[in-house]
Formats: structure tokens, C-alpha cells, sequence
């Protein structure tokens, strides 16, 4: 348990200060946040034909209300999380590609669904955005790293690919 | 159908985040006591040139600094002004009702005891993010302090680190610290179902690449 502590400590701290190098944040990290916001405007337009999308802003073209994703709310942070539990876990490393692969698109999903519903939830109310914003979806995130991490443990355990532990 | 185990924790760990939050939220006035007490002593010991104390308005924490600032919005140009950067603390104290609800949707044994525990764990974590929210805005939106530009780096990625993973991450590393047993009962009930499912599984993988689950 201490070991996977540290590694993972260790792992998701570096690749936290790699996210905030200049370079990587112009060359990954902006466009990224760009991108996801038009494909969460584009998303919503399956449902909602007044919604724009410029730069890293979703906004409505009916009453002006607009969400500016900011670096911190692109999903990265949480991604960063769910790496550093996957490879600090011991595993072999097939499926721990395979878990990296699929765990990452499943914390993007919930993030571009936390997106959407933050987006239409201002256009509501501005103190449940805040609420939602600051504490909510926080946690939910996080929730959804863990729950993703509990799964590919799961499937390792399943397949035998760890022993079953001893009584605790 | 039959929820698995994740399953079934995952909505349990959301309704009682929920209604955990709801009273953590009502409670914030209180929440907010040691977290400023104990940030006023850090930033006293650590800053004793010019943090002169800390008040509290609700769950407001105010930096009362000696620094003095020009140019700030809404006053005439020229004037002085103190600087007295605020930070609402409750965006760094959410990571308590995460903790609770974590420990009710897993059972955890001695819920109270761990629960109060993890609420003084999570303390320093709380502390971590309020004193970096002050700095940043002493170091780098003001410019008020002098700090060379190695620590206005380190004073950002404090900041953000306080920020962005801390709150919600240090809730869910103690939950798993605390209540191991849940894991290994989680892994026990997956690798029965694993050799239900293909008895080969036994005794670990077929390509001899098993790892102990306990990590």
C-alpha cells in the first residue's frame, strides 16, 4: 500500500508540473481545451441550435450567457489522476494501456457532460452554477476517477492477472 | 439485474455526497474556524515581515497584510491602498463531506472515529490551499510581495496544486487508507467471479504475470 502511495504521489506530481510547463500548455494543453469546447458545442447542438463555440467559449446566441473553459476544467487534472493510480498500481502493462485508454475517454465523458450541464445551469441560476462549479463536479469528477480505477481493478482481478489478497 | 459492487457504491458514495454536502454547506461558518485558525498561525510564522493577522467574515478568510498597492480598480490614481487578499475557503473544504459520504457508501467500520479523523487530516490540505490562494495574489496578481521568480513558480503550482487536486483527491486517499477492507472484499468478490467464470484463472494468471493485489 505505501509503495503504490509514493509511486503514485510521485507520478501524478511530476506529470501535474510537466501540465504546467509553458510549452506544454500552448502546445497541448490550450488547443485541448479549445477543442473541447467546440465539441461540447457541437454536442449540444444536436438538441440546441443556439450555441456557439469560439476559441475555448461555449455560449448561447438567444440570451448571450457564455462558459469560458479554463485550464482546470478541461478534464486534464483528473486524466493526470487516473495515469498516476494505473501505473502505480502493479500490472502488467497490456492492460494497463488498455485501462489508460478507456479510463481517460471515460473522465473526458463526464467532463464534457459536467460542461454541458454547467453551461445550461447558468442560464438558470448563477448561484447553483457557483455551487455545482466549485464543490459539486469537483467531487463527482473525482468520484468518476476512482470509480474507473476500482473497474479496471476489477476486470485485473477478474482475469486473475493479481492474486486475491489475503484476509484483511 | 444485479448491481456489482462498484455499481451499487458508486450511487451510494453520490447520495450521500449529496445530502453530506447539503449539511456540510449549512455548516460552513464552523468548518471555516480551524482552517482560519490554523492558516493564521502558518502565514504568522512564515511571513512575519508583513502578515499581520487573519479575519474571518463567514466563510471568508482575510489576509490582513502591511504590503501597500497602487493602481488598484475604483480608487484615484496615485492612491495608496493595503492589500488584504481574501479567499473563500469553502472551495478547498469540500473534500469533507466527500470523505463522509465515501466511508457511509463502503461501511466502513467506526465511521465517527474515522470520520473525525480525516477531518483533521484533511486540515493541513485545507490550510495548503488557503495560505497558496494568499500568496498567489501577494505574489503574482499584485506584485505587492517581493518574491524572485523561481518562487512566483512554485508559489503558482502550490496554488494550482492546492487547487485543482488536493481538495479532492486527499478525501479519496484517506478513504482508501482507511477502509482497506473494502478493497480487498471488492477484489475478493471479482477474482471468485473471475474463476467462476474461467476456472484457469486460478491461482493467478495463466501467463505467470499475476500481481499481488495488494498494492
Amino acid at each position: 500500500m505505501l509503495r503504490f502511495f509514493l509511486l503514485f504521489l510521485v507520478i501524478q506530481a511530476v506529470l501535474f508540473g510537466v501540465e504546467l510547463l509553458g510549452p506544454v500548455q500552448a502546445v497541448f494543453i490550450m488547443p485541448w481545451t479549445g477543442l473541447l469546447a467546440t465539441f461540447s458545442a457541437n454536442l449540444v447542438q444536436f438538441f440546441d441550435a443556439d450555441v456557439t463555440a469560439y476559441s475555448n467559449v461555449i455560449q448561447s446566441t438567444t440570451n448571450g450567457f457564455g462558459v469560458a473553459i479554463q485550464p482546470g476544467c478541461n478534464g486534464v487534472e483528473a486524466s493526470i489522476i487516473l495515469v498516476a493510480a494505473i501505473l502505480a498500481f502493479p500490472a502488467p502493462w497490456r492492460p494497463k494501456l488498455a485501462g489508460l485508454a478507456i479510463g481517460i475517454l471515460a473522465v473526458q465523458a463526464v467532463n464534457v457532460l459536467r460542461i454541458v450541464s454547467l453551461f445550461y445551469l447558468g442560464q438558470w441560476n448563477m448561484q447553483w452554477f457557483e455551487f455545482a462549479h466549485l464543490y459539486l463536479w469537483q467531487a463527482l469528477i473525482m468520484l468518476d476517477v476512482l470509480v474507473v480505477w476500482l473497474l479496471w481493478v476489477r476486470y485485473l482481478a477478474r482475469k486473475g492477472l493479481i492474486r486475491m489478497p489475503h484476509a484483511a | 439485474m444485479r448491481l456489482s459492487l462498484v455499481g451499487l457504491f458508486l450511487l451510494k458514495a453520490i447520495a450521500w455526497f449529496l445530502a453530506c454536502l447539503f449539511v456540510w454547506y449549512q455548516l460552513g461558518n464552523v468548518v471555516t474556524l480551524p482552517v482560519a485558525l490554523l492558516a493564521k498561525a502558518t502565514v504568522a510564522s512564515v511571513f512575519p515581515a508583513w502578515a499581520e493577522g487573519v479575519e474571518k467574515a463567514g466563510t471568508t478568510l482575510v489576509l490582513l497584510t502591511g504590503l501597500e498597492v497602487t493602481g488598484v480598480a475604483g480608487t484615484p490614481a496615485g492612491q495608496v491602498a493595503v492589500l488584504t487578499p481574501e479567499v473563500e475557503f469553502m472551495k478547498y473544504g469540500y473534500g469533507l463531506p466527500l470523505l463522509i459520504a465515501l466511508l457511509l457508501a463502503s461501511n466502513a467500520r467506526g465511521l465517527l472515529a474515522k470520520a473525525a479523523l480525516g477531518a483533521v487530516a484533511l486540515l493541513p490540505f485545507q490550510v495548503w490551499g488557503v495560505c497558496f490562494d494568499w500568496l498567489k495574489q501577494v505574489a503574482i496578481d499584485t506584485g505587492a510581495a517581493p518574491f524572485s521568480a523561481t518562487a512566483r513558480e512554485l508559489i503558482a503550482f502550490g496554488y494550482q496544486f492546492g487547487y485543482l487536486v488536493l481538495p479532492a483527491l486527499v478525501p479519496v486517499m484517506l478513504w482508501v487508507a482507511m477502509d482497506r477492507r473494502f478493497l480487498s472484499a471488492f477484489v475478493l468478490e471479482a477474482t471468485l467471479e473471475g474463476e467462476t467464470e474461467n476456472p484457469d484463472n486460478k491461482g493467478g494468471s495463466a501467463d505467470g504475470q499475476g500481481s499481488d493485489a495488494h498494492p
